[in-house]
This record gives structure tokens, C-alpha cells and sequence, in this order.
């Protein structure tokens, strides 16, 4: 039991680095203790397993054939205004709009006949984030919380952080962003946005007033206090002990906040991501693996160009000029190349989908709708072999023609390859499918 | 029986033995005389081949049932649509599944025995006794399902009950009976579970061995039936004898309680004290800690009677009427966010009045079930508004009957929507049964916003079943058809709900409130009640439930009597004996505050009171109609959104990380602790609290009483005076402005301890 007294307070600026796991990630990352437990009687999760997972959530959907599924001898009517581009792969074309990524191409996999039937963003989001088409009064779990519940059970484990806003579609704000039937102790830890300083965040700091020797007075009382009342324990109150000495420690522990402490990058890795909030926060994303965490999913922001995220009912064309695509393919390249200087890439998976794609033909609007019938998102890291295409689309890509592949597959392999039980997940209702992405690995 | 698939070869003895007696109605003996081909012409699809592919698994939710099977061949779950698997074995895939002339190179037998390969790996090796009665089906031209086949309507398990000691093996028994009357050993073809591996386990041969004590369920299930054996693995390792009769009593809780105690010998842990009761019982009747003029009215008090009188009075305070409606608010889902803000406060005041008003829970419930009428006028309709679904009027019928059955009746039915549920006996019929008493429900007006609603019983909406095609009349969960002559259907069905025959309501109720004194329910969770999760004491959840009904449905009566009783006034200092006890009340289970009870007491403490935007100064969150009010205090601690099921477990009051940081670091609660009008400048600086001439030992006994509802203890007051001098002496800042800050950060720390934010 690490001691709250004042003879170990000294230590924890020394924690070691498997210590400093165990509160930068574990405990730092809104898990309570049962939920280890509980992880570890279960079984559920292999603990030689490395993997994380940063999944970015690109809110509003954006359109498969002006991105990786470029589809250039469509009828105009059909057709993207950007032309195609060669990539690292010779039998591979993605659009112009995303030139770095196209140069690296050979690190990630495509998945171009992602499927659904679901055309509203808050039920695309749900089946999207959970794997799980939204029954009315039961709501999912998001990976995050399942990974918190089910994926934890290791050495040096953690939990599951979100960054960025709340997706919300007024008057809805879809399910499957907590903890769902798990409960919302299993929700991942919100940064709502990576850009606010340290100090916002998460509550972590103590009111500016209260020095260090007030907050050294403080654990020295709680820790008299506390020691007379110990006659009376269960399960509830050891709990309550043990999110006290990890918050104690977090909170005095200046190695535990450097996780989320984006000051410490050198200025010239913050800008390869570039300035905006999304893009620090895959930043934040490769620090929070790199300190334990196994789940960190980043919600695209809106812009005041495009206020719905990637929802380009109009001007289409332009939003996805102008900042979308831009925007991304810095930040997505900048985390690919990161996460492969620092060898990291064979343990982190890296997931980049919206709810939906979008419509084949351009409205009138010179926009495009939502379309669930066939869209495409990226998956790589980890075991995946990078430069694969999985699947295909139809000449409009309007319809899969071959492996079509559901968000229930693309949840069980990510699982899967983070090493849970997808029996055990099953059972307890965490997903309806066991089927993977054919031919991912 | 046992283990005869594994052992012995295919011969057609086998074969009699195991597929004895469909439509015979004899025994094995009686089929062995007839000889083998008038067996097999009565190999039956339903009764025979589907449990074999049950039993190998084929039909589970991983394989072959998943949502979209599994290589090509999609079963349904367990087998509930025969006629859906029927055609999936033999139409599909040109009929390569099924080879009449030479069975062995059918599909469905080569690949679960390997002869193909098979991603499933040997589920049903070539010599086992499923693979012989798949391959006689086959022979025999494959049959389909015959509705002639006699459907099984009874499950028995043998022995019903049992007590082991740990480490102890029993072998199960299980019978099938069939409704043209005869019987027939399915102990090979039921599967097994277990509630609780920690106590028992069972392998698939139906052998059980305890594992740890308590008592545990193992459930059989065959078919679409499930039984279940009570299973009780004793505390006590040694045979020492206790005098259970010699344990005090107030009334049956405690009798039933301490005969569970006797059959499991466990012990319980000593009476509660007089402060330690004081304060739990404020904080479970009031939800919120007694002040100090009440803790030294109590103190004083000698009269022998002070604890029922206590509890008398609390059960009739403000404060207990403010607490059941935010309870109940969380199971009804009370929001602005479905509701509009009138129809909010109308369900909420609806709410509030009746337990103000102590109203029977039958009347209340009958009142909501069958509420119609406008939304802002009558608070109970509100309780059909919450189940319309946002976009899709469709599935509001199916909805409705989800949330009437878990929240009365303590049942979930919603896996029944898509298909039979899993583990429990409700069928897509019962579930289509219950939603037709809400095809009638209908709406005019504007669902969302401010605007009039009104939820009337007009409509003519048909709600097909998923595998039949068309409506089923209402028929209540699991029982008979109830006469159609009230004046809608809803009325027809909150007679059944609330009548004494139903063997749910007064249960479900019974337990729930039982949960909220005693931290877990006799059926946990209370919103699932199911053969295999049965009660941990079925003599107590009965007798709950027949006082409760025998009172009127009274909630206070059975409040009180679960409040006298010696069970709840138990300490809740467990024993080395009884610590591992969570669900025989041996000794009483701390429990967290909720989060709006945290923020009360702490305004209470601090005398900085939070003010909620939009609310009166002095409006509490306990009394806050829904959870719409900002406060990320409320959020930290587990105040629930309200989005979810209609239950109680959104709410979460398990201690966490982020709630500990809340606590240390929040601007809010520093400022209670250390504003000048807060409790410890007053204490200091206001003669009429304490004044100039306060003394340190003084500080610590009002900080005491004040956050803890006790006297300081010689200890502490000494240790903690010992702190104070070592601070003023190691300082060179003004005394006084240190002696102020020493003081709030003990306040501090009392507040972030254990005995402040849980009830013991």
C-alpha cells in the first residue's frame, strides 16, 4: 500500500517507470480498482498482449470517393472534382487533397467496403464506436469502455482516454460514447480539448492558492484522519483508498500529468501535427499510448467552415479543399511517421473512420448525403500488413462488391487483436458478431 | 447416461438408449423390442436433432448463431426457429448439407467431426452419440420439424436443491417432460451454467463441484426450457455448534435471515452502536447526515423506544419523500431533455405527491401504466412519453412493454425482442404477447419541446411478430390470457400487473426497497429476476412480499419493518469469519453517499450552500427534478444522465479516481472549506458558535460532530493536537491566519475520509 505519511511523499517524484505506469495510465485514466479486478478474474484479456489503440473519429462522415476510393471514369455527376494521385503502392490511387498520407500509404491498410444500414449520425456514430446497432434501452458500451472493463487486466495496465468534443446531432447526442450497459465507471476519461492548458485538465491540479505545503498538510491530515477509521472496511471503501493514493499521487506527481502535458514536445513536433485542437490531440494520443494507455479515441472538431465535421450536405468540395483534408492528412501522417521513429507502430493500431460515407451522386448543393451503403476507413498498426486494400466498391462506389465488412467485424478484430476474449465479450453482450475483416492479417 | 457420447461406439444401442421414447411414450425398453427402424422413422427434428446441435454448440451466439453465422450456415440462437434451421440445413448450399445416400459426406456431419476441415474444430467427433442420431436423421430422408412432435413443457432437475461442502462433487439429473405426458432423461443434451464460478462450477456432463461458500445457482436448460438448483456451500469449515435460537429478534425478517444464517452456518457481526445507527439511518431514510442539535437530541435522548421513534420520524421528514422521488425519478427517467420542461415538473410533482401521500405502490403503479391524458397535466403519461422513441413510433409499443416488465415486474424481456432469450424462458411470443397491450397507445401534439402532448389509447397500430408475420393478442408475461374488459387494453394489463395472483409486482417492489437499506438485493440485480438467478433467501423474498401486500402495498409499512428488524441494525464491522459475506446480511455494507446527498451534506457542513441555476437559494439536489442542472460536482460522483434503461444502475456510487480528484482539487469545494462565512472562520471568529476563546480541542469536537455525527475519539483528538502544535511551532506565518488554515485543512480531510461520504 503506498503511504500517504510524510516520510513517502518524497518518493513520488522518483516513481519509477513501472510505478509510473501504473498511475499515469491505470489509475490517472478514471479507472477505479474493480474494474481491474474484475478484468482479472474474468480472463478476458490476454496479458502478453502489447497492443493500443488510437482511433480517430472523423464526426459527420466523410466521402469514401473523394478519399481513398477514388472512383475517376464515374459520370460526372458522380465524380470527384480531384483527380487521383500515385501512391508509395503502384496498384494504389488515393485523392490529391491528401499527399503526405499517399507517400506513406505503405504503413496502413484501406478498407474499402466498410457497410451499414444506419443513415442518422447518432445511430452511424453508435454501430460505428460500439460495433452495435442501437436497441432503444440499451445502450453500448464505446471500445474505450470495454477495453476499461475488459482490457486492462495486465501489468502496467490503463485505461481509456477520449479527447475532443462530444459529438452531438441536436436535439441527439448518439449512445455509445460511454460506458453504455457497462455502466459509466467504465467511461473513458474526457480531455475535451488537448490545446487547454495542463491545469484544465481533468481536474488535476489543486486551486492555485493551495501551495504545496497546504497540499502536503492535507495528506498528512487525511492519512491521521483515515487511519482511525480503518476498524470498519469492504470492498466499497478499499476502493475508495486506492483512488485516493493513486489521485494523491497524481496530483503531486508531476511525472503522472506529463502525459498529457503537451509543452514537453519540442515546438517542431507540435507543428509536423499541426496547430489545430484535432491534430494535438493525436499528439496527446501517441503520449498516452506511449505511457500505457490502451484506448485513446480522438473526435474530429468542427471548424467554423464546416461546423457539422465532415457532414458536407454542400459545398462539398470546397470544405474538404479548404480544411478537412488538409488538416488531416498532416495530422494523420505526422501520427503514422511518430509512431514508426519511435518503433511504436507494431503496438499501436491505428483506426480512422466516420459513421457513414456518402452519397455517389453530387445534390445540387454540390454536396453529398449520407450513404452507409459503402464507405472506407483506414486500419493499420499493429500486426496489420500496412499497403493492403481490403475489399472493393461498385464502379459508382455505391455498393461493396467484394468482402463486404461491417462495423461488427471491424470492432471484433480490433478486440481481438488487442488480445480480449471475443467469447467472453460475446457472452456478456459486449458484441453481437465474432466475425473478423476477412484477410486483414 | 454420463459420458456415454465419448465412450462407446455408434451401435444402434446407442442410438435407443439416447433417443428413447419420442413419441412413444414409453421408455428405451419399449423401442429396443420394436427394433431400430421404427426408432429412427421417429427420429424428431425438434426433440433430437436440434438439442445434439445445441449440446456440440453449433447453435451458440459465437458460431454458427452469430448475427450472420458463421462460413455460410446461419442457425438460429439455441435453436428457437426450428423451421428457420430446417431450412438452413437442408435447402441452402444445393443441398450439399445433407446427403441421404451417403450420410457421412454431409456437410453437417463431416465438418463438426473434421472429416472436412472445419473452423469450429471437432464438435461432434464421428464416434460420439449426437453424430449417430444426426446420421440416422439424415438416413431416414431427414425429416422436418413435425408439429405432431410432442413439445416438451416441463424441465426437471434432480436434486432440486443441495448443500456441499467445498471441494465436494454432485452429479445433476435432468428430465424432460413432455406434453403427452412421458418423460425422458436429457441430462447428455442439457447445457449447464453456473451464477457465481467462484462457488460452484459444472462441466457439461452436469457434474458440479463447489468451490467456495455461498450459495449459488446451476442452471440446465434444454431446448427453450431452464431449471435451476440452489446450491449451498457452508461458511463454517468445521462442525462447531452455534445457538442460532439464541440470537435476538424484533420480527420475521430477522427469523428468515437467521435461519439462511443456520443452513449456511455463518455468524453475523454485532450490533450496530447508537452513533454509528444515528447516522446511517439518516442517511438511508433522509438521505443526508443528522445536524448536530439532532445527533445531541438523540444522544441525550434515555427513552428505550429512541431507535423506532427515530425511524418513525424520519419516515414521515421531507427529506425521506425528497429522496424516493429522485430514486424513482432515475428509474423513470425523468428528464427535460424528453419531456419539455412542464411536463418534467408535472411527472416529478406527480411522483412527489404520491409518497408524500404515502399512495398504495398497486394505485401508483396502475396510475402509470395506464396514464393518458395530456403531459403537463397528468405527470403520469410522462411515463409512455420517456418510451417513445425519437424518430421511430414503431418501436414505442416495444419499448413500453421492456420498461413495464423491468421496472414492476422485475424482468427483462428485451433479448426476446430479436430473438428467444438466451438463458431465460421468455419466447419472442411472451414478448410479442406483452408489447399488444401498447399497440393502442397513441399521441397527438409534438413530442418534443414545450408544447402539448397528449398520449391517448386510439390507435390501431398492428405489431407484427418478427417469425409469424402477425400480431399476437396481449397475453401478460408467462401466464394465461387475462379478460379484455377494461376500457383499453393498458387498463386490462395494470390489473394483472398489480394483482395479487401476479407473482412479480410485490416481489420486485419487496426487493428493490429491500436493496435500497441492506446494499444488495435478495435478487441482484432487481430488475432480473430469472430461474437462473434466483433469490438468495426465497423464504424472505416471500414473506417481503406477502407483508407488502397484506399492508396495502404499503412502502413505508415494509420500510419500517425491514428498519426495526436486528438484520439492518447489525454493525458493519465484519468478522474474520463473515468478511466474505455480500449477500447473506451477516453485517451491515457501507455504502457511499449519492452524489447530490455529498453536495447537500457539504453545504450543510460548510454553511456554503451551492445555488443551482434557475433554482430558489436553498433548494437542495436532492430535490432537483432531474439531472438537467450543471454541475460537474454531480457529474464526478455518479449522477446519472438518466439516457439509459429504465433502472437504477446508471447511477454510479462506486468510489472512483475522478471523483477523488474532484474532491481535492475543486475550486468549489475549497472555497467551502476556506470562505470567510464557512464553518471553521465562523466557528472561530462568531461567539455564537465559538468565538475568540475557542479551544483546539474545542475545534475538533465541533468539526467532529458537525462532519461525522460523533464526538471526537481520545485518540484521534490526541493525535491530531500533537499535528497541530508540530504545525504552529515549525511556522514563522501569523499564528492566527495558520491556526485557520490548519483547522480548514482538517476540515478538508474529514471531508475527503471515508466515514463522511459513506454510511456505516
Amino acid at each position: 500500500m503506498f503511504g500517504i505519511g510524510s516520510t513517502k511523499i518524497q518518493t513520488c517524484a522518483g516513481v519509477d517507470r513501472r510505478e509510473f505506469l501504473e498511475v499515469g495510465a491505470t489509475s490517472l485514466l478514471g479507472l477505479s480498482l474493480p474494474n481491474l479486478f474484475r478484468a482479472q478474474a474474468l480472463g478476458a484479456a490476454d496479458p502478453a498482449n502489447e497492443l493500443s489503440c488510437i482511433s480517430l473519429f472523423l464526426w459527420g462522415g466523410p466521402p469514401q470517393q473523394d478519399t481513398w476510393d477514388m472512383k475517376p471514369d464515374a459520370p460526372d455527376a458522380y465524380r470527384s472534382v480531384y483527380e487521383p494521385i500515385s501512391t508509395q503502392l503502384p496498384s494504389i490511387q488515393v485523392c490529391e487533397l491528401m499527399p503526405k498520407l499517399a507517400r506513406i500509404n505503405d504503413l496502413f491498410t484501406v478498407v474499402r467496403s466498410a457497410t451499414h444500414e444506419e443513415v442518422e449520425h447518432p445511430r452511424g456514430a453508435h454501430y460505428m464506436m460500439t460495433g452495435n446497432q442501437v436497441i432503444r434501452g440499451r445502450e453500448w458500451p464505446n471500445m474505450g469502455a470495454t477495453v476499461n472493463k475488459w482490457g486492462v487486466g495486465r501489468d502496467a495496465a490503463c485505461g481509456s482516454v477520449v479527447i475532443g468534443p462530444r459529438l452531438i446531432d441536436q436535439p441527439i447526442t448518439p449512445r455509445g460514447q460511454d460506458g453504455g450497459f457497462l455502466g459509466n465507471g467504465y467511461s473513458p476519461l474526457r480531455v475535451d480539448d488537448a490545446k487547454k492548458p495542463l491545469e484544465k485538465i481533468a481536474a488535476m491540479s489543486p486551486p492555485q492558492v493551495v501551495g504545496d505545503a497546504r497540499v502536503a498538510r492535507r495528506q498528512r491530515l487525511f492519512s491521521k484522519v483515515s487511519e482511525f477509521q480503518r476498524q470498519v472496511e469492504s470492498d466499497q471503501t478499499q476502493v475508495l483508498d486506492s483512488a485516493y493514493e493513486r489521485a494523491f499521487k497524481l496530483v503531486t506527481s508531476p511525472e503522472a500529468k506529463a502525459a498529457f502535458d503537451l509543452s514537453r514536445e519540442p515546438q517542431t513536433m507540435r507543428d509536423s501535427y499541426g496547430d489545430t485542437s484535432f491534430a494535438q490531440g493525436l499528439l496527446m494520443a501517441r503520449r498516452l499510448v506511449e505511457s500505457g494507455v490502451r484506448f485513446v479515441q480522438i473526435n474530429w472538431r468542427e471548424h467554423p467552415i464546416a461546423k457539422y465535421g465532415f457532414d458536407n450536405h454542400s459545398d462539398n468540395f470546397n470544405k474538404l479543399k479548404q480544411q478537412q483534408l488538409p488538416e488531416m492528412d498532416q495530422a494523420l501522417s505526422a501520427l503514422f511517421l511518430d509512431l514508426k521513429t519511435r518503433g511504436m507502430l507494431e503496438k499501436t493500431l491505428v483506426f480512422v473512420t466516420g459513421e457513414f460515407g456518402r452519397t455517389p451522386k453530387i445534390n445540387t448543393n454540390a454536396g453529398r448525403d449520407h450513404w452507409p451503403q459503402v464507405f472506407s476507413y483506414v486500419l493499420g498498426g499493429g500486426p496489420i500488413p500496412g499497403g493492403q486494400i481490403i475489399g472493393s466498391s461498385d464502379e459508382f462506389a455505391a455498393y461493396p462488391v467484394d468482402d463486404p465488412v461491417s462495423p461488427g467485424n471491424t470492432v471484433a478484430s480490433i478486440f481481438s487483436l488487442l488480445g480480449l476474449d471475443l467469447d467472453v465479450l460475446h457472452e456478456a453482450g459486449v458484441i453481437h458478431e465474432t466475425e473478423t475483416i476477412p484477410r486483414l492479417l | 447416461m454420463h459420458g456415454i457420447h465419448s465412450s462407446i461406439s455408434p451401435s444402434i444401442a446407442i442410438l435407443l438408449m439416447s433417443l428413447p421414447a419420442v413419441g412413444f411414450g414409453n421408455e428405451a425398453k419399449t423401442a429396443s423390442a420394436d427394433g431400430p427402424s421404427s426408432v429412427a422413422a421417429q427420429v424428431s427434428f425438434v426433440n433430437d436433432v436440434l438439442p445434439v446441435l445445441s449440446k456440440a454448440g453449433c447453435n451458440q451466439g459465437r458460431c454458427h448463431a452469430s448475427a450472420t453465422g458463421k462460413g455460410g450456415l446461419h442457425l438460429s440462437l439455441r435453436g428457437y426457429a426450428p423451421e428457420q434451421d430446417y431450412y438452413a440445413l437442408t435447402h441452402h448450399l444445393f443441398d450439399r448439407r445433407i446427403n441421404s445416400a451417403a450420410p457421412d459426406l454431409s456437410l453437417i456431419l463431416a465438418k463438426p467431426s473434421q472429416a472436412v476441415p472445419h473452423q469450429g474444430g471437432e464438435a461432434l467427433p464421428k464416434e460420439s452419440v449426437g453424430y449417430a442420431i444426426l446420421r440416422e436423421w439424415i438416413q431416414r430422408g431427414s425429416p422436418p420439424p413435425n408439429p405432431n412432435d410432442p413439445q416438451v413443457v416441463e424441465l426437471t432437475v434432480t436434486p432440486a436443491r443441495v448443500t456441499l461442502k467445498v471441494g465436494t462433487k454432485i452429479e445433476l439429473r435432468v428430465k424432460a417432460r413432455f406434453a403427452d405426458g412421458h418423460e425422458r432423461d436429457v441430462t447428455t443434451w442439457a447445457r449447464y451454467d453456473t451464477n457465481s464460478g467462484a462457488i460452484i462450477t459444472v462441466d457439461e456432463s452436469g457434474a458440479a463441484l463447489a468451490r467456495g461458500s455461498g450459495q449459488a445457482a446451476v442452471s440446465a436448460a434444454y431446448q427453450n426450457l431452464v431449471a435451476a438448483v440452489d446450491v449451498t456451500v457452508p461458511f463454517a469449515t468445521s462442525e462447531e455448534t452455534r445457538n442460532y435460537s439464541s440470537l435476538p429478534r424484533t420480527n420475521y425478517i430477522d427469523d428468515l435471515v437467521i435461519d439462511k444464517w443456520e443452513e449456511l452456518r455463518l455468524w453475523p457481526s454485532a450490533p450496530v452502536d447508537d452513533a454509528t445507527f444515528l447516522r446511517r439511518v439518516y442517511l438511508n431514510v433522509a438521505g443526508r447526515p443528522p445536524r448536530p442539535d439532532e445527533v445531541r437530541r438523540y444522544t441525550d435522548s434515555e427513552s428505550p423506544n429512541k431507535r423506532n421513534k427515530l425511524i418513525d420520524d424520519l419516515l414521515a421528514s421531507p427529506d425521506f419523500v425528497d429522496m424516493w422521488t429522485q430514486k424513482w425519478g432515475d428509474v423513470f427517467r425523468i428528464s427535460r431533455e424528453w419531456l419539455g420542461e412542464k411536463a418534467m415538473w408535472s411527472f416529478h410533482e406527480f411522483l412527489h405527491d404520491r409518497f408524500e401521500r404515502n399512495v398504495r405502490w398497486d394505485v401508483v403503479a396502475r396510475e402509470l401504466i395506464a396514464a393518458s391524458g395530456d403531459s403537463t397535466q397528468s405527470g403520469a403519461v410522462n411515463f409512455y412519453r420517456t418510451q417513445r422513441v425519437f424518430n421511430d413510433v414503431t418501436l414505442w409499443p416495444l419499448v413500453a412493454a421492456e420498461t413495464t416488465s423491468q421496472v414492476f415486474l422485475g424482468v427483462q424481456i428485451t433479448c426476446a425482442r430479436c430473438h428467444n432469450h438466451p438463458f431465460e424462458k421468455w419466447t419472442q411470443d411472451d414478448y410479442y404477447g406483452m408489447a399488444s397491450f401498447f399497440a393502442q397507445v397513441g399521441e397527438k401534439g409534438k413530442l418534443q419541446g414545450k408544447s402539448l402532448h397528449i398520449i391517448h389509447d386510439r390507435n390501431t397500430r398492428k405489431i407484427p411478430h418478427p417469425r409469424r408475420g402477425k400480431a399476437l393478442p396481449p397475453k401478460p408475461l408467462g401466464m394465461p390470457r387475462v379478460p379484455a374488459d377494461g376500457p383499453t387494453r393498458r387498463h386490462d394489463l395494470a390489473r394483472w400487473v398489480t394483482s395479487r395472483n401476479n407473482p412479480y409486482f410485490a416481489r420486485a417492489t419487496a426487493n428493490r426497497v429491500w436493496r435500497h437499506f441492506m446494499s444488495s438485493g435478495i435478487v441482484e440485480p432487481v430488475d432480473d429476476f430469472r430461474a437462473s438467478n434466483p433469490p438468495t433467501n426465497r423464504n424472505l423474498l416471500e414473506a417481503l412480499a406477502q407483508d407488502f401486500m397484506d399492508h396495502d402495498y404499503d412502502l413505508r409499512h415494509l420500510m419500517r419493518t425491514i428498519l426495526r428488524s436486528r438484520v439492518y441494525q447489525l454493525s458493519a464491522s465484519a468478522t474474520e469469519h463473515n468478511r466474505s459475506d455480500h449477500r447473506f446480511y451477516s453485517h451491515y455494507r457501507p455504502r457511499r453517499m449519492t452524489a447530490e446527498q455529498i453536495l447537500d451534506a457539504l453545504g450543510d457542513l460548510t454553511g456554503k450552500r451551492q445555488r443551482f441555476n434557475g433554482f430558489p437559494v436553498g433548494f437542495r439536489a436532492q430535490q432537483l427534478p432531474d439531472t438537467q442542472v450543471a454541475s460537474s460536482f454531480l457529474d464526478s460522483f455518479g449522477r446519472p444522465l438518466r439516457r439509459l434503461a429504465s433502472c437504477e444502475c446508471e447511477r454510479i456510487q462506486e468510489p472512483n479516481l475522478v471523483q477523488a480528484l474532484e474532491l481535492m482539487n475543486s475550486e468549489m469545494l475549497h472555497d467551502m472549506v476556506t470562505a470567510d462565512e464557512a464553518l471553521i472562520q465562523r466557528l472561530i471568529a462568531d461567539p455564537k458558535v465559538g468565538g475568540e476563546d475557542i479551544t483546539d480541542a474545542q475545534l475538533i469536537d465541533e468539526i467532529y460532530l458537525r462532519a461525522l455525527g460523533r464526538a471526537s475519539r481520545f485518540a484521534e483528538k490526541k493525535a491530531l493536537l500533537a499535528e497541530w502544535r508540530q504545525t504552529a511551532a515549525d511556522t514563522s506565518d501569523d499564528p492566527t491566519q495558520t491556526r485557520r488554515e490548519f483547522f480548514e485543512d482538517l476540515l478538508w480531510a474529514i471531508i475527503n475520509s471515508k466515514e463522511f461520504l459513506f454510511s456505516f
